[in-house]
């Protein structure tokens, strides 16, 4: 058991350090790199109307 | 050194203490009483009886760096054999007593309290007596008889005398009060010392093993002998055994004289084979053992038990006991455990008081070294400190504590060398270490090392982290918003990350971000919707759902000159402006991932822990503390 939790606590370190540096979060949106600029992020499609179960 | 003359046989009696007056002839055994310079011959001496001592006058030792030689013996039989009391001389003159019984030894001195003993007639087991301002607890009462003395001695002894003799314990310090000569007006003897180990004393000029019946080579009361109820043959390891289960018929048999006599006839049969045969041999912590006998034993509440007892010639007596598959290793704890309330305590380990039941003999097969039969009863309060287990045990006339270990079964199995199966240990044993206890404990320090590992690199992220670019927007109701920033370098590594906070309110903002790198053309873009909704709901308490900030981030995105593209749309509904506040940070450090990263470190301990919980809670179900009944 504590050889099984020092190898998953070292992968966990380890992931959180690439996670870290490369920006991953749970909450948090993830750019991506594309090939080309322009189009609008703002088109009108894109956007709901608002999804939570506000009362 | 005064020497005199026997004057029944003319033989040279040496005094070599000053203190003794007292000599038994070692030619003739007359009884001679030194009065002055004059010996009177007081009669015969009654003969010594066998016993397997190894000791003898002449033979010498050591006790706290101080040499001693053995002048002097009194044996006495008292209801579990035989016992010697020999008169030692040590190099500074001093003069004192080795007690030798059961294989134990104690080294004493006599000592004149102020305050004389109680009265033999009014002690009894765990009653304390004050000798000079230290409170000792009876642990033994004994009415010995004398059977004879040998060699110089400081007092009269005479064959037939009878001898009640009380045992203390203060720690590990001993003592023994002496009654003999109160009936003839006299005062109690007391004696204060210690338990020994016989090889801590260096004894030299011993017996010869084999004329002293150890276990190599019989004699008188070492070897083979006849069952007197069945008359199927046995055999004595060791000239300790005082008492014989027969396996042929369950007779019980006395073997603590030359006559084996028949205690018990018969016993029912055991309704299982033992588990580790009678004789069978086994190394357990570098010492072979044989197994010389198997008690049977049950409490008042039906639960049931086995008890090998085992022997080596050098290292006396053991115990292996086998409750529901759970064994354990046993021996006599050198000194009484010191209780306070429910725990007990020795060499700086705390026992925990576990339970308290009356232990009956059922049966009896093999050898014992005191006379056991089938039916005798003790009281036991058991303690544990897993893998260990005291148990105090004590009837009308004895308390005694015995410490012991858990032992795996498979390592008796290998031990032994035992090819039978054994059924599979039931339940959770009351000193069985508990699997995942240690694995817990290891797991905690670890848990400990990795946070602060995490934490130094979590704080390494957020000391790195650099402002980029910071940016105030505007986004208007009813049309599509685009804002473009002036150009901005980003230097370093790691992420880029924008966190943009709003004054939305009851609303929602759809936001695109487009990152653009106008010399080369390449771009990375992300999007995400913020809504923030709030009120009160009919029961007049506040409620907030969403957020009105966000966070996105660009992963791989080189040095160099950026520009951002600001796309943002608000609700149609929407009637007021939106303000807006964008951060950019490269090497942004998320405290929600050191939080994830913590709970992930944190499970398994956590998990361990609450197996290492639920065994314990089985434990401690079978005790008397169990949580449901534990009313004191």
């Amino acid at each position: 058991m504590s050889r099984f939790y020092m190898i998953a606590a070292i992968a966990g370190l380890a992931f959180f350090s690439y996670a870290q540096h490369a920006g991953m979060s749970v909450t948090g949106a993830r750019g991506t790199q594309q090939l080309s600029s322009g189009g609008s992020a703002g088109s009108g499609s894109l956007w709901r109307s608002g999804s939570l179960s506000h009362k | 050194m005064p020497t005199a003359s026997c004057p029944s046989c003319g033989a040279p009696v040496e005094f070599k203490s000053a203190a003794s007056v007292f000599a038994v002839c070692g030619y003739c055994t007359s009884t001679l009483l030194k009065r002055g310079a004059v010996l009177e011959d007081i009669g015969k001496m009654a003969a010594l009886q066998d016993d397997p001592t190894l000791l003898q006058i002449g033979s010498e030792g050591a006790y706290k760096g101080v040499h001693f030689g053995v002048i002097g013996r009194i044996q006495l039989r008292y209801d579990a054999g035989l016992w010697n009391e020999w008169h030692i001389m040590f190099d500074d003159q001093r003069t004192g007593w080795l007690g030798e019984a059961a294989g134990e030894f104690f080294v004493s001195f006599e000592h004149a309290p102020e305050l004389a003993p109680p009265p033999f007639e009014g002690l009894n087991v765990e009653d304390r007596v004050d000798l000079d301002g230290r409170f000792f607890e009876v642990t033994n009462l004994e009415a010995a008889t004398c059977i004879a003395g040998q060699g110089e001695l400081p007092f009269k002894v005479g064959a037939g005398y009878a001898a009640p003799v009380v045992d203390l314990r203060l720690d590990s310090t001993f003592a023994s009060i002496d009654y003999s000569d109160v009936e003839d007006g006299g005062v109690p003897r007391v004696y204060i010392g210690e338990r020994v180990n016989a090889r801590d004393l260096k004894l030299l000029h011993l017996r010869d093993p084999k004329a002293a019946g150890g276990a190599t080579a019989p004699t008188a009361q070492v070897g083979s002998f006849n069952c007197p109820a069945c008359a199927a043959p046995f055999q004595l390891v060791s000239g300790r055994i005082k008492s014989f289960g027969c396996a042929s018929c369950g007779a019980v048999l006395d073997t603590s004289s030359h006559e084996v006599r028949l205690v018990i006839k018969a016993q029912a049969a055991l309704d299982t084979p033992l588990a580790i045969p009678l004789n069978a041999k086994g190394r357990l912590e570098n010492v072979e053992w044989q197994v010389i006998g198997h008690l049977r034993r049950a409490s008042e509440h039906g639960f049931a038990w086995s008890e090998f007892l085992l022997f080596n010639v050098h290292e006396g007596f053991r115990w292996l006991t086998e409750s529901d598959g759970h064994w354990s290793f046993i021996r006599l704890a050198e000194k009484p455990l010191k209780k306070i309330g429910n725990l007990a305590f020795q060499g700086g380990t705390s026992y925990e008081h576990f339970a308290h039941y009356l232990a009956e003999v059922t049966h009896v097969l093999g050898e014992f070294y005191w006379k056991v039969k089938a039916g005798d009863i003790v009281e036991v309060d058991d303690y544990i400190a897993p893998p260990a287990i005291a148990s105090r045990e004590k009837d009308d006339r004895e308390l005694s504590w015995s410490i012991g270990t858990y032992v795996e079964p498979a390592l008796l199995r290998k031990a032994f060398g035992i090819t039978t199966p054994w059924a599979a240990p039931k339940g959770v044993a009351p000193n069985q270490p508990a699997p995942w206890k240690a694995s817990a404990t290891r797991l905690w320090k670890r848990f400990a090392l990795f946070t602060v590992i995490a934490l130094a690199l979590q704080l390494w992220f957020a000391i790195t982290t650099s402002s980029v670019r910071q940016e105030q927007v505007t986004l208007k109701p009813g049309v599509e918003n685009s804002i473009l920033t002036t150009p901005f370098k980003v230097t370093g590594n790691g992420n880029l990350a924008l966190s943009t906070i709003t004054d939305l309110d009851n609303s929602w903002v759809g936001l695109g971000y487009t990152l653009v790198d106008p010399t080369s053309g390449r771009v990375w873009r992300a999007e995400h919707q913020l809504e923030a909704w709030s009120g009160v709901d009919e029961d007049g308490d506040r409620w907030s759902e969403g957020s009105n900030s966000g966070l996105v981030s660009f992963g791989n995105v080189p040095q160099g000159t950026y520009q951002l593209q600001i796309e943002g749309e608000l609700a149609p509904e929407a009637t007021r402006p939106l303000g807006a506040v964008l951060r950019l940070e490269r090497g942004h450090a998320s405290w929600l991932n050191w939080l994830l990263l913590q709970l992930g470190l944190l499970s398994i301990p956590l998990f361990a822990a609450w197996r290492a919980r639920a065994f314990e809670a089985r434990r401690w179900a079978d005790s008397d503390h169990a949580p449901d009944d534990d009313d004191d």
